[in-house]
């Protein structure tokens, strides 16, 4: 009897190793659902080549809570489906050192994904809910934001060569900004109207590559561009990625050769109004300033 | 097993009194009339449809570890104490055929209790309000499935601390357990892990609590977290070892109060 004890003694304690090791292995493999990423770099390389966004989405082991999320959010074939066929995903580890500089980049902090042209440039990001309807609805909806169609400044100035129209060139300071920026031009046709006579260029000042193209076109000593540089230089500020924030965006209208035309902003009372054709052609008549 | 069933025979109709028996049905008629509260104050209002599967998820995670609290609390203590172990370690009986005829008493106990205070309100809720159907049979079946299995690991916690220390202690610190993965480590401590490796590393590797994870989980997005499920089965592969070692050192003519 005691040599049977012994033996479910040893048999259990064989159960309990085996499930141990099990575990360990689940609980370090890094794996966002059925997601399947690239390298940050490669991934920016190959979005350039495929003309598709980034969808950059963190990963840690230490967070129960991410790992939850990513499982029940890129599990989803719905989500999935979209993801694969609009984004390079780029699974950030956020355990790994070798990513701080991307994590500082993009001020990854919390548990929410990155949508971005295909620059690498953030256009919107998305909480990473515990409820794959809501995420798949608020992903269908940063589909439909133009800016994944706009060209950067430097391939916008050469198809401004092409088609002989005037690049115009938004500044935005919060990613909310972006989301202001693309209301605004859903109504009125506005949007018709700035692709039939411009070639459009999104410039997101509070990340790092495009800030100092921000600082070179717009030209001036601007108080929000002088904040912007400030708290990129402070190590204690965390408030690049604002997300809570909007200020004024920023319009500068250059011809093919990189000369300024026209310069202006959208501010509440232009939002209010809702004319961007108005706007523009009031700004290019040298009404607004 | 025919020594295991008799044990049990005999425990349960030890346990199960009738003064035992009326407390519980008085216990279990006021839960199930709390579930008829709402109903009569007309709330909410019989248009909106409601998910029963919350209703039960919210009974088992109370009334699991509350039951076992009860039914398992110094269960091998109370039988060191009233020599009841040395009884039948001295008839041919095994010390494992006695820890496992405890597992099934405490499991059976546990599905009599969660078929009164969970099983019975759910079905009643059904009958009376409308289900807004989101959740279909197998996320409610996984859901009672994986919380008894979290049942069968506290039930192998509170055998293992029955070993070693007396009663009340058993109790309280079979109290303190739920305390800490229900209120404080899930809870509390799991909302700061964004921002601090050290506390995350107690709320994951505070795997006891892996069925409760994967229960929430499989009941509100009807997925199954295979990382959860696997620290629970680890976490009940180690209290059921460290009970099986206890069981074989314990001895049978010592009480340690």
């Amino acid at each position: 009897m005691e040599q049977n004890s012994t033996k479910i003694l040893k048999f259990s304690g064989i159960v309990f190793i085996g499930l141990l090791v099990v575990s360990l292995i689940f609980f370090f493999i890094p794996k966002a659902g059925k997601l399947k990423g690239l390298e940050y770099n490669d991934a920016v390389i190959k979005g350039k080549e495929t003309g598709k966004g980034l969808f950059i989405t963190p990963f840690s082991r230490w967070d129960k809570k991410m790992k939850l999320s990513s499982d029940i959010l890129f599990t989803n074939k719905n989500i999935k489906q979209l993801l694969d066929s609009n984004f390079i995903t780029v699974i950030l580890d956020l355990d790994n050192n070798k990513n701080d500089k991307i994590i500082k980049d993009y001020q990854i902090m919390g548990n929410f994904s990155i949508l971005t042209d295909k620059y690498g440039s953030p256009i919107t990001y998305l909480f990473n809910t515990n409820t794959a309807m809501e995420f798949e609805i608020l992903l269908k909806e940063a589909l439909k934001l133009p800016f994944f169609e706009w060209n950067n400044f430097k391939e916008a100035q050469s198809k401004s060569s092409e088609n002989n129209k005037p690049i115009i060139c938004f500044f935005t300071s919060y990613i909310n900004d972006n989301l202001r920026l693309a209301e605004y031009l859903k109504i009125n046709n506005n949007l018709d109207y700035l692709n039939m006579n411009f070639n459009p260029v999104l410039v997101y000042t509070k990340f790092p590559p495009n800030y100092e193209l921000a600082k070179q076109i717009l030209g001036f000593d601007d108080e929000l561009i002088k904040s912007v540089e400030l708290s990129m230089q402070s190590e204690k500020s965390n408030n690049k990625m604002n997300f809570s924030n909007y200020s004024n965006i920023k319009v500068t209208i250059l011809d093919k050769d990189a000369i300024k035309i026209a310069q202006t902003q959208i501010d509440s009372d232009v939002m209010n109004n809702g004319n961007f054709q108005e706007f523009i052609e009031n700004t290019m008549k040298g009404e607004r300033k | 097993m025919k020594n295991i069933i008799t044990l049990v025979k005999f425990d349960l109709k030890k346990y199960w009194s009738i003064s035992r028996i009326i407390t519980f049905m008085i216990f279990a008629i006021i839960i199930n009339f709390f579930v008829l509260v709402p109903n009569y104050f007309n709330f909410p209002v019989t248009e909106i449809k409601i998910n029963m599967l919350t209703i039960m998820q919210g009974l088992l995670s109370f009334f699991v570890p509350v039951s076992v609290l009860f039914f398992t609390g110094a269960i091998i203590f109370s039988d060191k104490r009233s020599f009841y172990l040395r009884t039948i370690l001295t008839r041919p009986i095994s010390r494992d055929e006695y820890l496992f005829s405890k597992y099934l008493f405490s499991l059976i106990n546990l599905l009599i209790a969660t078929l009164f205070f969970a099983i019975f309100p759910t079905i009643l809720s059904f009958i009376i309000y409308n289900d807004n159907g989101e959740s279909g049979f197998f996320q409610y079946f996984f859901t009672y499935l994986f919380y008894i299995i979290e049942g069968l690991l506290f039930i192998s916690i509170s055998i293992t601390l029955s070993f070693v220390v007396n009663s009340y202690l058993n109790i309280f610190m079979l109290a303190i357990w739920i305390f800490l993965e229900n209120t404080l480590i899930n809870g509390v401590l799991a909302n700061f892990v964004s921002y601090s490796k050290s506390l995350a590393i107690i709320t994951d590797f505070f795997f006891p609590s892996g069925f409760s994870d994967a229960a929430k989980l499989i009941g509100n997005v009807g997925v199954l977290f295979w990382e959860s499920l696997l620290w629970g089965l680890t976490a009940l592969a180690f209290f059921f070892t460290l009970s099986i070692y206890l069981n074989l050192k314990t001895k049978i003519d010592t009480i340690s109060e």
